[in-house]
């Protein structure tokens, strides 16, 4: 016992040393990454808070910009309205299936209160939670096209894996032609993200537009998520390298939209059934 | 009670910089992006430069202020794991570069340990630190040359803020 004490009082800053850094580590991978969840709960909301106060301040010198945005998005949402209406009517006289029509997606619009950028596990914190019945697995939109999927949720805030990390592949299109590919991201730049999947055969030029596929019921169809800045495609390739710039700039971001499709489960069930 | 007094003022002296430090790291460094490039963490310069305590005191600081640099950053446990190697390492690396060790009291600039010393002193920590902090984020060897040019750029920015901050300290 008293070697033990010798022992353990000998050694004493080494054995502090290493406990810390076992603490650490467990800690680290525990949390393995992914989220950070691990200090999700309790700590992002520090953060989130102080951000909250800190962004209150500069948001006020941005409100012209924010305002004009605003109205060029209310201005084409209008249009949009008055397109679709004309559109709808004589449908709705035409078959009794598009009474379902209203029975769309969903948007609510959300803060962003803490965002990541700059490592390469990229997140945004969202100032509204389960309370505001934001779920896991549902879309992040800005006016100006994709942010991500939500990946974690407590009752006031929302962890919002972006397209800018490199576990997330967005379902995508080119609008000229129809031909889906995924979203890759694998950094460094918050601007520029890959399009893969392209075969070589389809035609694809730079300053294409590239938007959500809607194959998924995560995103609505045609969210812009970008235009293609270059096209590569090698001797033996089989696939086009297509860089985008993504629509989407992530260091000015202030408001989102959440989107969810409730007629996702019932797309669901029929795939289910299939299987 | 003069020597009590002595010893607040330096844990005082202590926090403020560690407060001043860890708040231009969250609020200012961690933002700049340089396009994704660079990421440095000056708040090291706290740790590099604290003045010489028994050891295990140097271990607990450089655990603590790693530990608050997590919290804010949401890292889970990558700058604990790193600030507190670098606290560990630092009496060490002291005791090899610097003849009379012991004579040092007050913080640990390029005045009190010479130049060459702290360069070197700095160099090592810097690099240390950082390169734990980018492979535990990177935590894959898929984007190594991604990873290791981040480190690189990072690190080097950070020496020269430790170095600017040795001779504010120093003045």
């Amino acid at each position: 016992m008293q070697n033990l004490w010798k022992f353990i009082l000998r050694y004493s800053n080494t054995l502090l040393f290493v406990l810390i850094e076992v603490l650490a580590m467990v800690w680290f991978f525990l949390s393995e990454h992914k989220p950070r969840s691990g200090m999700f709960g309790a700590a992002n909301t520090v953060v989130a808070t102080l951000n909250n106060g800190a962004s209150g301040v500069s948001e006020y010198f941005s409100l012209r910009s924010t305002n004009d945005e605003l109205a060029k998005e209310n201005a084409r949402l209008k249009e949009e309205i008055d397109r679709l209406k004309n559109l709808q009517e004589p449908l709705l006289e035409r078959d009794s299936i598009y009474r379902y029509a209203h029975l769309g997606w969903h948007y609510k619009i959300a803060k962003v209160v803490d965002i990541q950028t700059n490592t390469q596990h990229n997140y945004l914190v969202l100032n509204k939670g389960e309370r505001d019945s934001i779920a896991v697995g549902q879309g992040v939109i800005a006016s100006a096209g994709v942010v991500g999927v939500v990946s974690e949720v407590n009752s006031h805030y929302s962890l919002v894996t972006p397209t800018i990390h490199p576990k997330m592949h967005v379902s995508c299109r080119i609008k000229k032609n129809g031909h889906t590919g995924f979203l890759q991201w694998n950094g460094p730049s918050t601007h520029y993200a890959y399009l893969t999947d392209v075969a070589r055969h389809i035609s694809v030029e730079q300053g294409d537009t590239v938007v959500t596929s809607g194959l998924t019921h995560i995103f609505p169809e045609d969210i812009m998520v970008g235009v293609i800045d270059e096209v590569s495609l090698g001797e033996g390739d089989t696939y086009h390298t297509l860089r985008l710039r993504l629509s989407t700039d992530f260091s000015s971001l202030r408001y989102v939209q959440v989107v969810n499709n409730p007629l996702a489960g019932w797309q669901d069930s029929l795939i289910i059934n299939a299987k | 009670m003069d020597s009590m007094n002595v010893i607040g003022n330096k844990w005082l002296s202590l926090l403020l910089q560690a407060v001043i430090l860890l708040c231009l790291q969250v609020f200012l460094f961690s933002n700049l992006h340089f396009d994704g490039w660079c990421l440095p963490f000056v708040y090291i310069s706290v740790l590099i430069c604290m003045p010489v305590m028994p050891r295990w005191a140097e271990v607990l600081v450089g655990a603590v202020i790693g530990w608050t640099m997590d919290i804010c950053c949401s890292s889970a446990g990558m700058h604990t794991i790193a600030c507190t190697c670098l606290s560990w390492l630092r009496p060490m690396l002291l005791e090899r570069m610097v003849q009379d060790a012991d004579r040092i009291t007050g913080d640990v600039t390029h005045r009190s340990i010479g130049l060459s010393a702290f360069v070197r002193l700095t160099l090592i920590l810097c690099l240390l630190h950082h390169g734990m902090v980018f492979m535990l984020d990177a935590w894959s060897i898929m984007q190594i040359g991604y990873t290791t040019l981040r480190w690189l750029l990072s690190s080097a920015i950070s020496i020269l803020f430790v170095y600017a901050y040795s001779t504010l300290r120093a003045s």
